[in-house]
């Protein structure tokens, strides 16, 4: 389903790509890479939390998921001794796990009141970390989390294997959801955000799509979470908090939800501000606020709706206007 | 042989009773009218027959299978599709989005081949493709299968909602006031179309309509409801003569009689 | 047994003051159906302005920094309503996410001004009242009684008098509530001023208690929130028994386990009734 690529999107996209590969190569200085790492993780996360909140639902307890993935590798390679690479498969296997009831139970309350279930749990999962020392650290957490092996190669002096090592991963999330959301399930997706009713009237169980796409994201919370601990070699409760869940939640908001692009660019803007001002702790959560109340009030279709209108209106033509349809339309 | 069988449904919100121990069974290949004044309970009836609403009492059995509370999306599986008084449609989608969208539902790929697009794939998927475009054809939305389904004229929608209907291929089909808003050719076409349905495509059709003239031309089987209960259950001929229904609608029926 | 009623009404008065807020949650939803996350923040912003309208700086009396604290809580809940709210058309979603970060730039505000340490503030009511062998701080009979007085004032207001009235009516169907000359408008006015001044003396009576602090807005927020669905959204009945139910387990939980156990065992509660009893307590059929 190539519709909607055109050449010159395939030669950026290909740019891009390169010039993420090469970038170790080009570029020394060791805060960049680090920079470019935390917005793959938020990439990660965003890009998850889109295809869910294609369905209307917005989960606003990933940070909690991201806690469990990180706890579950922090668990198996510190205390257990396990090779990070098997923790990987695990820590977004119990998450997802973990979704499957949470989700149901936070499903039977009406849409939009699933929110506040979510928010909860993030809370809950936060809370019960915190309060046992044993095994999860309680407050302290857990530190000197083991690198992946090879150990030689993924030390603390040098970033690059896991630039890539995060990169690899990001490429992977993107992809999957991308090809998810092109594909008939992805469509079953946008119906259900078009008409929940009609929907159901021509067979889908959206419910039941909606618990996947909970667990899905889920699951690439706990990849992100994952490879959080084995990276910054440290977790606590004081990381995965609702103010992080939220955090995810503005890459949406800002990005919007027309296309994948979205929560992509979302992501990046809202990774790097944050950086290039040097804002920490209250200061960003002041600039998070606002940001938030700014995007809602002036741009509530986002970066990507903006755009997308923008393009629709240049192209002058007097048939109808083109609906946004990955892959759906006659033409291929 | 009965293909939808109702009997003794009730249905109460808090202390109105809108369906009353209503009994009443579609034969394969029929179209059956279901008529009645406003608040007659014909749309909770249909919401009890489809899904949306489980009874108080009493069962529904289709094809001689007990599917009493089923949920809709389940009901379509078996063969049984509604539309909507208020036009449904996937606004954002185009016409051919929509029929395409809804005959995906019962792709028997499934979601890891959805991800991995075999030849196995691809060939149902172009199977499907032109399957969407008989059946938009089919309504009569030919060339307007690029059209944005918000964007076309009401009779459109109401067209449009009957392709989307038949991508599951259903084998009963219950209409919620197909032709209301429409214009007088539209009416034509519209009930020419319910007509084609059961003879060409054999779809049982159940059929809520105020139109009395639509009605009586095209369904061979009327049921009336008047406050939540059947009053009369005949040929067009014979509710028509029918005091209980005459009095039901005070003249109405005097005005649209053929 | 002194333990066992130490905890009881310990567990009340906090169960009231969190039903105060509770109400001004529910208020909001049942009327609106907006959840008001900047509720937290008038909570918080109230307890400072009592606190430095009253004990510091002016030296007021309490009954008059409280009376200005309201009103200047009522002012902040109007203009979110304005500001956030109603361009959102009043969209639960959008409301929520919007009042999300006027939380998080109130907060932060005000933790650039004040400071991150809490602050404690003096008795008003100071001195101990001893009840058949239980020592009850005359605070928290103060701050008990005041919740509960404001609660049969709601009550009344909402029964016995027209805007009242017209609020229920509101709720209950908007454009029946419309056809019969009830402007919407005005009772969402009245609705956020109602919900901002329950709030205000919330934070007034658990900064008195509990000290103030630019991040104490949080927690009876959240508390709120499950309250009100465990109670039922929209209900009050269901709001006051939740509300004193959740005190009270929050208070037996905290003395013997720990705080960060209560919150644990409030979403096990939340969790149950969303198993057996989706719509909570008193609330309407919200699985459709």
């Amino acid at each position: 389903m190539n519709a909607g690529w055109t050449s010159p999107t395939v030669a950026l996209v290909a740019a891009l790509l390169a010039g993420l590969v090469a970038l170790p190569l080009l570029v020394t200085d060791a805060y960049i890479l680090h920079v470019m790492i935390l917005i793959g993780i938020n990439v990660m996360v965003a890009v998850s939390m889109w295809l869910l909140g294609v369905t209307g639902l917005i989960s606003f307890g990933q940070a909690g998921f991201m806690f469990i993935g990180a706890m579950t590798t922090a668990l198996l390679t510190k205390s257990l001794g396990w090779p990070f690479w098997l923790a990987l498969p695990l820590s977004a296997l119990v998450p997802a796990l973990i979704a499957a009831p949470v989700g149901r139970l936070s499903l039977r309350v009406r849409g939009v009141y699933f929110f506040l279930v979510t928010l909860a749990f993030g809370q809950v999962v936060n809370g019960v970390f915190a309060y046992f020392q044993e095994p999860f650290g309680g407050w302290y957490g857990i530190r000197d989390i083991p690198a992946p092996q090879p150990a030689s190669l993924f030390t603390t002096l040098n970033k690059v294997p896991f630039y890539y090592l995060c990169l690899a991963l990001t490429l992977i999330t993107v992809g999957v959801v991308y090809r998810v959301s092109r594909s008939w399930f992805g469509n079953v997706l946008w119906s259900i955000r078009e008409s929940e009713l009609l929907a159901a009237s021509v067979g889908i169980d959206v419910p039941g799509t909606k618990l996947i796409a909970f667990v899905v994201a889920a699951l690439f919370a706990g990849v992100a979470g994952s490879f959080y601990a084995a990276y910054f070699a440290y977790i606590s409760p004081l990381v995965f908090t609702f103010e992080y869940s939220v955090n995810m939640l503005i890459f949406i908001v800002v990005g919007g939800f027309a296309s994948i692009a979205g929560p992509i660019v979302g992501a990046v803007v809202l990774t790097l501000v944050p950086e290039m001002f040097r804002m920490t702790g209250k200061y960003q959560l002041l600039a998070f606020g606002l940001i938030l109340i700014l995007s809602m009030r002036l741009m509530p279709q986002g970066i990507a709706g903006a755009y997308a209108a923008f393009r629709a209106r240049r192209v002058r033509s007097s048939l109808p206007a083109r609906a946004q349809s990955p892959g759906m339309d006659r033409e291929t | 042989m009965a293909l939808l069988e109702a009997s003794g449904l009730t249905h109460r919100f808090g202390g109105l009773v809108a369906v009353n121990d209503v009994t009443l069974s579609v034969n394969a290949g029929e179209i059956r009218g279901l008529i009645g004044p406003n608040g007659a309970g014909k749309t909770t009836l249909f919401n009890l027959l489809t899904g949306v609403l489980r009874p108080n009492e009493g069962r529904v059995r289709f094809e001689e299978a007990d599917i009493t509370g089923e949920p809709t999306h389940r009901l379509v599986r078996r063969g049984i599709v509604r539309t909507y008084q208020l036009s449904q449609l996937f606004a954002g989608f185009t016409v051919f989005r929509n029929v395409l969208s809804a005959l995906h539902v019962h792709a028997r790929a499934g979601f890891w081949a959805g991800l991995l697009e075999t030849p196995a794939t691809r060939r149902q998927n172009d199977a499907q493709r032109e399957r969407a475009l008989e059946i938009i054809r089919f309504v009569g939305l030919g060339g307007r299968e690029d059209d944005i389904a918000g964007s076309l004229s009401h009779g459109h929608k109401r067209l449009l909602q009957i392709a989307v209907g038949l991508a599951p291929s259903p084998r009963l089909l219950l209409l919620d006031e197909p032709v209301a808003g429409l214009l007088h050719e539209d009416v034509d076409r519209m009930m020419a179309l319910v007509q084609s349905l059961r003879d060409v495509q054999g779809i049982t059709i159940v059929l809520v309509e105020h139109n009395m003239q639509a009605v009586m031309r095209v369904c061979q089987h009327i049921t009336v409801l008047q406050f939540g209960a059947v009053i009369a259950d005949g040929s067009p001929a014979a509710i028509a003569a029918d005091p209980k229904v005459i009095e039901a609608y005070l003249g109405v029926f005097e005005n649209d009689a053929a | 047994m002194t333990l066992a009623l130490q905890i009881v009404t310990s567990g009340l008065v906090t169960g009231l003051i969190y039903m105060l807020i509770a109400l001004g949650v529910t208020l909001l939803f049942g009327i609106m159906r907006v959840v008001n996350f900047v509720h937290g923040e008038l909570v918080m912003l109230s307890a400072f302005a009592v606190y430095f309208l009253g004990v510091g700086e002016l030296g007021l009396p309490f009954a008059l920094a409280m009376l200005c604290a309201a009103a200047a809580a009522a002012a902040v809940g109007v203009i979110c309503q304005y500001v956030l709210f109603r361009p959102m058309h009043y969209d639960i979603l959008n409301c929520f996410i919007i009042g999300i970060g006027a939380s998080f730039a109130l907060r932060s505000a005000s933790w650039a001004i004040f400071g991150p340490e809490p602050i404690a503030i003096p008795a008003v009511v100071p001195g101990v009242m001893n009840l058949g062998g239980v020592f009850i701080a005359n605070q928290r009979l103060f701050a008990a009684g005041l919740c509960v007085v404001l609660a049969i004032a709601l009550y009344l207001f909402l029964h016995y008098t027209r805007p009242g009235k017209a609020m229920r009516a509101v709720e209950q169907d908007r454009e029946a509530a419309l056809l019969m000359g009830i402007s919407s408008e005005q009772v969402y006015v009245t609705a956020f001023i109602i919900s901002a001044v329950l709030a205000a003396v919330g934070g007034a009576m658990l900064g008195s208690l509990f000290g103030i602090d630019p991040e104490m807005g949080a927690e009876p927020l959240l508390k709120s929130f499950i309250i009100v669905q465990i109670g039922g959204m929209g209900s009050i009945a269901g709001t006051v028994i939740a509300a004193l139910f959740i005190g009270l387990t929050d208070s037996a939980t905290g003395t013997l386990f720990g705080g960060e156990l209560a919150f644990i065992i409030d979403f096990a509660i939340l969790m149950l009734i969303l198993i057996v009893r989706p719509r909570g307590l008193f609330g309407y059929d919200v699985s459709h």
